[in-house]
């Protein structure tokens, strides 16, 4: 009789600690994917705004400066690009090697965009420049859908 | 004690364009104003790259590149400003300043060949 209640009592402690261990596992699973739509979600912000500063430039290389005219499109290719550092920095904080190989590319879009005559009162059009732009632009959103497929799961159980 | 450069604070929370005639905040003038009286006197000087709105290539490459055109060689230029880069986004201008010092120190010697 004594071996009968054992058994339902272990059995019991075995299916609580079960569910616990389960709903526990849920718990991690759900964090984890909120976080993998997050990193989703930046990496969209990523392509859209290095489209948009793409387009942006490509405005700003096309025509002669006479009077500062495209100062303000200058200061929005700025600000973009900045923005653009800051989400990837957000992005790849996980993994520094990653975070490096995608800066790389973005300061090379940064320099073939803001480098030069650029903010320069009185600057020519250059449309030199907007082969390497293009080259630039798809080259750094390459290579963040690359790097932000190799980003390890965020598991927070294990952070 | 190092001196402390804020471009920020000392000199523009919005810096661009190469020369006086491009308004306020151009690469010249930093470079004239605040890094030059550095790197002449032998001294060393922190830069402080956060709290700005970005820096365009054009003004990084006309303040420290320029540097190199001015006689300076690059190694004492990096040897005598250090940065500070906290604020998410701008780490990443350093590795750029570097290079600029870099191109303008390469294209000085094809310039001398």
């Amino acid at each position: 009789m004594l071996s009968f209640w054992a058994t339902l009592f272990s059995a019991g402690i075995g299916a609580l600690l079960s569910s616990l261990l389960v709903k526990l596992l849920d718990h991690f699973v759900v964090i984890s994917s909120v976080l993998e739509k997050q990193r989703d979600a930046d990496l969209e912000i990523i392509r859209k705004y290095a489209l948009d500063v793409n387009s942006l430039a490509k405005d700003y290389w096309s025509v002669d400066d006479d009077d500062h005219s495209t100062h303000l499109v200058g200061g929005t290719i700025s600000a973009k690009a900045f923005f653009l550092g800051r989400i990837v920095e957000r992005l790849f904080e996980a993994d520094a090697s990653l975070k490096a190989a995608v800066e790389i590319e973005l300061n090379r879009l940064d320099s073939a965009i803001t480098s030069g005559e650029f903010g320069v009162k009185g600057r020519s059009a250059d449309i030199r420049k907007i082969s390497g732009i293009e080259i630039c632009t798809y080259t750094f959103v390459d290579k963040s859908e690359l790097c932000r497929r190799k980003l390890k799961k965020h598991f927070v159980l294990f952070r | 004690m190092d001196k402390m450069i804020r471009i920020a604070e000392d000199f523009s929370e919005y810096p661009g364009g190469r020369y006086p005639e491009d308004g306020d905040g151009n690469g010249t003038d930093f470079r004239e104003n605040f890094l030059v009286p550095v790197i002449a006197s032998g001294d060393h000087a922190k830069i402080v790259l956060d709290g700005t709105k970005g820096y365009p290539s054009s003004f990084l490459e006309e303040a420290f590149g320029g540097l190199v055109r001015g006689g300076y060689e690059a190694q004492k230029i990096k040897d005598t400003f250090s940065f500070v880069a906290n604020q998410p986004g701008f780490a990443r201008f350093i590795a750029l300043i570097n290079e600029h010092i870099d191109r303008a120190a390469r294209y000085q010697k094809i310039a001398k060949v």
